[in-house]
């Protein structure tokens, strides 16, 4: 037994006034096998960004964004704001949907 | 001494019926402990879920028994903690269930407090919170003779370094707010183990010019006891609350036995 191969990962992250990171690792059918939010900042609930993490898993990189973006719109976040924390995991996917088409 | 805090906002209206109240005094038990950091981050939970089902509100003023290194529940364990130095200097590394940043608890240096409170006894806004919750800790820096002050977003500093940050939890209408209190912890040590992630380095700099510890700043040594008794005097009167020498419930160390394994599973601590 054993998951999808990891073809790549893509790490990007800001400070504002705490960090903020997404991590994603990806396989050879541009899915994402890892989805890691972290950072010093302060989220409420934080249940909701786990379950964004475990959604985000085996999920075409395409339709990411949207998904975790979601998540992102419904926390109250603290040392980072929404808008930020939502262009980190753009960049994030962006970089990743750039590496899955070979750029 | 008569000690004003200028920082706290008054409590919210209080509901009448809470247990906690004896007669218009609102009462929060006072509990003084000292444990391992699994220990300490389970009964820190157990006290929340406590305090949702009606239990009293509770200051708690904790010592770690063995050098240990909290991080916040977002943190990547290895992106913010010297793992192979840790455990070659027997530090352990425990994940808190609040945000924020890593910490390093030493034994013999720092004490640690929590809150915890009905959420509607608290300000609303976030920011506002921290400040309130931790208005203790800069009264208690004050009573000793640093002039400390809170930084937002969650650090208490002393001559522009910190020596006390922050952590916050809210669930079922409860806030549970704990941090530190530096009073001579070994920040040579708290620097080698810690990690820095890039972009917080190349905006703040290595971690050991940026903290103190009280004593480093008074140029004199605070003991363990001058500290706690400054942090009892402290969140006393800044919460405007009836301090009171008391324990944990049965069903609250119940519950902390429980939620132990949690805190000791590489799960939790590798989380992230």
């Amino acid at each position: 037994m054993g998951g999808a191969q990891v073809s790549y990962s893509v790490h990007v992250e800001v400070k504002e006034e705490k960090v903020f990171s997404v991590y994603l690792e990806v396989d050879e059918s541009c899915r994402v096998t890892k989805l890691v939010i972290s950072g010093d900042f302060f989220a409420f609930p934080p249940e909701l960004l786990d379950e964004a993490e475990s959604r985000a898993s085996g999920q075409a990189l395409e339709g990411v964004t949207e998904l975790v973006g979601g998540y992102l719109e419904k926390v109250a976040l603290v040392g980072v704001s929404r808008a930020r924390a939502l262009e980190v995991l753009r960049r994030a996917v962006e970089e990743g949907l750039r590496r899955c088409r070979g750029g | 001494m008569l000690l004003v805090c200028y920082l706290c906002r008054a409590p919210r209206p209080l509901l009448t019926r809470q247990s906690y109240y004896l007669g218009s005094a609102l009462r929060f038990r006072l509990v003084l402990d000292r444990g391992d950091g699994y220990y300490n981050m389970a009964v820190d939970e157990a006290l929340l879920y406590s305090v949702a089902t009606g239990g009293v509100p509770v200051v708690r003023l904790y010592i770690f028994s063995r050098p240990t290194v909290t991080l916040g529940y977002f943190q990547r364990l290895h992106e913010v903690v010297d793992i192979e130095l840790a455990r070659r200097l027997g530090i352990d590394v425990v994940r808190r269930p609040t945000g924020g940043g890593a910490v390093y608890h030493d034994p013999v240096g720092e004490v640690t407090y929590s809150v915890v409170t009905p959420e509607r006894l608290v300000p609303g806004d976030l920011v506002e919170s921290f400040r309130y919750l931790s208005c203790g800790v800069v009264e208690a820096a004050r009573a000793l003779g640093a002039p400390a002050e809170f930084v937002p977003l969650n650090d208490c500093v002393v001559g522009g370094r910190k020596f006390s940050g922050q952590a916050q939890l809210r669930r079922f209408g409860v806030v549970l707010q704990h941090g530190t209190f530096m009073y001579a912890t070994n920040l040579d040590v708290l620097a080698e183990v810690l990690r820095v992630q890039g972009v917080k380095l190349a905006s703040r700099g290595p971690v050991r010019s940026r903290v103190t510890n009280l004593s480093e700043y008074l140029g004199r040594r605070v003991t363990t006891s001058e500290a706690l008794e400054a942090l009892a005097e402290g969140f006393r009167r800044c919460l405007g609350v009836e301090l009171y020498e008391g324990t944990y419930s049965e069903l609250e160390l119940r519950l902390a036995s429980d939620l132990m394994w949690k805190y000791r599973s590489e799960r939790w601590v590798g989380l992230r």
